[in-house]
């Protein structure tokens, strides 16, 4: 263990847990109600939403690919379910089959991405931007405009659902919210793919050098396609639980659609990204709640939210600078 | 018992095989089938005509996998590594993905892979990441990978290319171990001295066909045979007496030129008409000279005359073409062209400007022009100018390189090792272009560190050693043995 624990001092998720241990603190000194359990637990509750939709986005990245639909396609699944649930009148359908459906629609709109990139070897980036402008027409125009504010009982129920309460210093109440096991569930599971599985190797094979994978025998393709579906589950899972905790849903969530450089930022940061499909799961946890920590934190000490913006692109830019000189030291040592 | 194969290809009738446990050097130019054989072997190409066999089997269509069964394994030039994981993970690579297990076990696979390592001896820590390795290192781990696979015949692609000296004795002692193992090696290579150290049997190729294969037991053949056998000519191995006129003012001269870390103390003359080579090992200071000499570094002391004229060093690469002096830098590929624009486009490159109209906008009429005078300085074989120049060979594209700054007409033009990768017959084409440039009045400096080629080119030879200058050579009584020697030679003995 000692030796496990010596070498994870050495990332750069280290590193990035020491940052976020720093400004935990220094934001706790003008504010001390952030050391309060409620505070975390509020933290948490905030970070559910992009924590799933960030671990989809990571899963593509480290295969090298990039996926710009992946909010829109959550948002366009959860929405479709619970539109169609709505419209059938049955409030009293099982949290499981809402589920189901929003996961079988969003692992198709997946596919559809995976076929274009795959089999006509587009542009990830490009095409994904296609498909998500693509996504957000169709749902206004085929499916509804309007906005649900009676969800189905089930996910009514989920909203008020929590682990333990705590009390801010103040007596309002701040809960620990149930979605954070389906965040803490998927996460292990994804990390125990990637890191112990060979299907997991072969994702971060191909993230490497795709030429290469093919030619030690990697079903390029396949691979692919069970990776974009897997982003498919998670984001079909998190748009359920997003909806369940606005309370409401929307065809084109604010929180959602037009925030994908937010969790592209969680992603870069947490992965100890030398840009080279370095992934990881642990780092990504850890910037999604760091990055969610400081806007909410610069809101609460009255900062613009422009200024939010800023500062999540300051911290990616310097994380970014930081990343290029630790890689470029050893190779100027071997010229 | 050995394994053969006869195989019949369908560029035009390849007869060739490799015996078990043999060391087998597959020679020939640029775009003689070399690759396309490998990879017909190796299952990523069908053949049309003709027959195949693996271990006595005969194939009519072999998929990258049934080699990889039989046990042939290619390390290819850019290695295909994973940078982003560990070396154990890269040699077990084949392991995680065709075991049919689901689960990693990751310590396992570490001493698995520490394994393999013993077995070439290779000293490193399977841990570290594949991106954090030298080029050296990283073929040591493709070499690794394909053992571990249990191959029985390894095919190196031009594997010395991109080693220093130290590294390629390094390689040859590894195939020879893996040689003793029963393991065959297939190795193809453009530099005859290392071949010819290192094979049992050579099989020369030249246009599709199998022009000459060594027999068992017999002599290898010498160099110059294996030259006149690739290309079909003989090339006279013939030295330049240097009969420059010292009292013209040199196009360029240094003075004391230095930079830290780099060279110090750089005083050289280049003469009108003039070809002189700069050599040195690895690290020498050779590159950051050419490089400071073009402005591409910024030398720190010390002085240039440029046409007699007295000037600071080249602060700028534009300083330097200002006084027309053209660069060709070494990594054609990520340095000296735009790989993806036509062969046309490249040739005129550096002097877009000078096709402007009245308006100041690109003239279509005045380009079209250029370019076709341009493509007619230097003769490219096969060469369509609307292609891009990476459909064309090492040795072309080095061409194209040499036609991009010739159209500037520079007066100087400094070659940074021109003919790496590229092989004799494009190389003797280079060499010829080089010379009718110098007799017409240009001075080059060719930098390079192949030996045979300074010698042949230049009448001239400055030999630097630790960032200084240290034995000016005239190549007309050197032989390469001598000079090999004095590159190698440890103390810095004192400065002409």
């Amino acid at each position: 263990m000692s030796v496990k624990l010596k070498s994870f001092v050495k990332t750069s998720q280290f590193a990035l847990l020491v940052l976020f241990a720093g400004t935990w603190i220094v934001f706790g000194l003008i504010n001390p109600s952030i050391f309060s359990v409620a505070s975390f637990f509020s933290l948490t509750r905030a970070c559910i939403v992009p924590a799933l939709f960030s671990l989809a986005l990571m899963l593509i990245m480290v295969l090298g690919s990039f996926d710009f639909s992946f909010t829109m396609v959550g948002a366009f699944a959860s929405y479709c379910s619970i539109f169609i649930i709505t419209e059938l009148g049955l409030p009293q359908t099982p949290l499981i089959v809402l589920l189901l459906i929003s996961i079988a629609i969003a692992v198709l709109l997946e596919i559809v991405n995976w076929f274009l990139i795959d089999k006509f070897k587009l542009q990830p980036f490009i095409t994904t931007l296609g498909t998500h402008s693509m996504l957000k027409g169709m749902i206004l125009a085929f499916v509804s405009t309007s906005f649900i504010y009676t969800l189905p009982d089930s996910l009514r129920k989920l909203s008020t659902n929590y682990l333990t309460t705590a009390k801010f210093a103040d007596g309002t109440e701040a809960v620990l919210h149930i979605g954070i096991l389906a965040v803490a569930i998927m996460y292990a599971l994804v990390h125990v793919l990637l890191q112990h599985t060979s299907f997991g190797r072969k994702v971060y094979a191909i993230g490497a050098n795709e030429e290469a994978a093919r030619r030690v025998g990697i079903n390029v393709s396949k691979v692919r396609f069970f990776t974009f579906c897997l982003a498919g589950v998670i984001v079909g899972i998190g748009g359920i639980i997003h909806d369940s905790l606005a309370r409401c849903t929307v065809p084109l969530p604010p929180d959602l659609i037009g925030q994908e450089l937010t969790f592209v930022a969680a992603v870069i940061l947490g992965c100890g990204a030398n840009l080279q499909a370095r992934g990881s799961v642990v780092g990504t946890f850890i910037a999604v709640f760091f990055l969610r920590f400081v806007s909410t934190n610069l809101i609460m000490l009255g900062i613009p939210s422009y200024w939010q913006r800023m500062v999540t692109g300051c911290i990616l830019l310097v994380s970014l600078l930081a990343q290029v000189r630790g890689k470029r030291a050893p190779q100027a040592g071997k010229e | 018992m050995y394994k053969s194969f006869f195989g019949v290809i369908a560029m035009d009738g390849m007869d060739f095989d490799v015996r078990k446990g043999e060391i087998h050097c597959l020679v020939g130019e640029n775009g003689c089938g070399k690759s396309t054989m490998i990879k017909v072997i190796s299952g990523f190409y069908t053949y049309d005509r003709g027959d195949l066999f693996i271990n006595g089997k005969k194939y009519r269509k072999i998929t990258s996998a049934e080699s990889m069964r039989e046990g042939i394994q290619v390390i290819y030039q850019d290695f295909s590594l994973f940078p982003n994981m560990t070396i154990a993970e890269n040699i077990m690579m084949y392991d995680t993905t065709s075991s049919g297990r689901v689960m990693v076990n990751h310590q396992k696979q570490v001493d698995s892979a520490q394994q393999v390592l013993n077995r070439i001896n290779f000293d490193i820590n399977p841990n570290l990441y594949v991106y954090q390795l030298n080029i050296a290192e990283m073929q040591m781990v493709a070499i690794c990978r394909a053992i571990a696979q249990e191959a029985r015949l390894i095919i190196m692609d031009e594997p010395t290319s991109a080693l220093t000296s130290s590294e390629v004795n390094k390689l040859l002692q590894v195939v020879k171990d893996l040689k003793n193992q029963g393991v065959a090696v297939l190795f193809v290579s453009h530099k005859l001295d290392e071949i010819l150290e290192i094979s049992d049997r050579i099989t020369v190729m030249r246009n599709g066909k199998s022009v000459f294969v060594s027999k068992d037991g017999e002599a290898l053949p010498s160099k110059e045979e294996l030259i006149f056998h690739m290309t079909g000519k003989s090339f006279s191995d013939k030295r330049n007496a240097w009969n420059i006129n010292t009292n013209q003012t040199p196009l360029l001269e240094t003075r004391g030129l230095g930079l830290q870390g780099a060279f110090e103390d750089i005083n050289l003359k280049l003469y009108p008409s003039e070809i002189l080579g700069i050599t040195g090992l690895l690290g020498c200071g050779r590159q950051e000279l050419a490089e400071a000499l073009f402005g591409v570094i910024q030398a720190q002391s010390g002085s240039l005359l440029i046409y007699g004229k007295e000037m600071n060093p080249f602060s700028s690469v534009q300083e330097a073409v200002a006084q027309n002096i053209a660069y060709v830098p070494e990594d054609r590929l990520t340095k000296g062209l735009h790989m993806n624009q036509s062969v046309a486009d490249n040739a005129i490159a550096r002097i877009v400007d000078q096709f402007r109209n009245r308006l100041g906008l690109i003239s279509g009429k005045k380009t079209e022009e250029g370019k076709h005078k341009a493509l007619h300085t230097v003769h490219i074989r096969g060469m369509r100018p609307y292609n891009p120049v990476k459909s064309l060979s090492g040795g072309n594209q080095q061409k194209v390189g040499l036609i991009k700054w010739l159209a500037s007409k520079p007066r100087i033009l400094i070659l940074n090792c021109p003919t790496v990768g590229v092989d004799v017959g494009a190389k003797e084409d280079i060499h010829n272009i080089v010379r009718e440039l110098a007799k017409e009045g240009m001075g080059v400096i060719v930098i390079s560190d192949d030996i045979p080629e300074v010698l042949n080119l230049c009448s001239r030879v400055l030999v630097m050693k630790n960032g200084r200058i240290a034995h000016e050579v005239f190549t007309d009584d050197m032989d390469i043995e001598s000079l090999e020697a004095m590159l190698a030679d440890d103390d810095l003995k004192e400065v002409v």
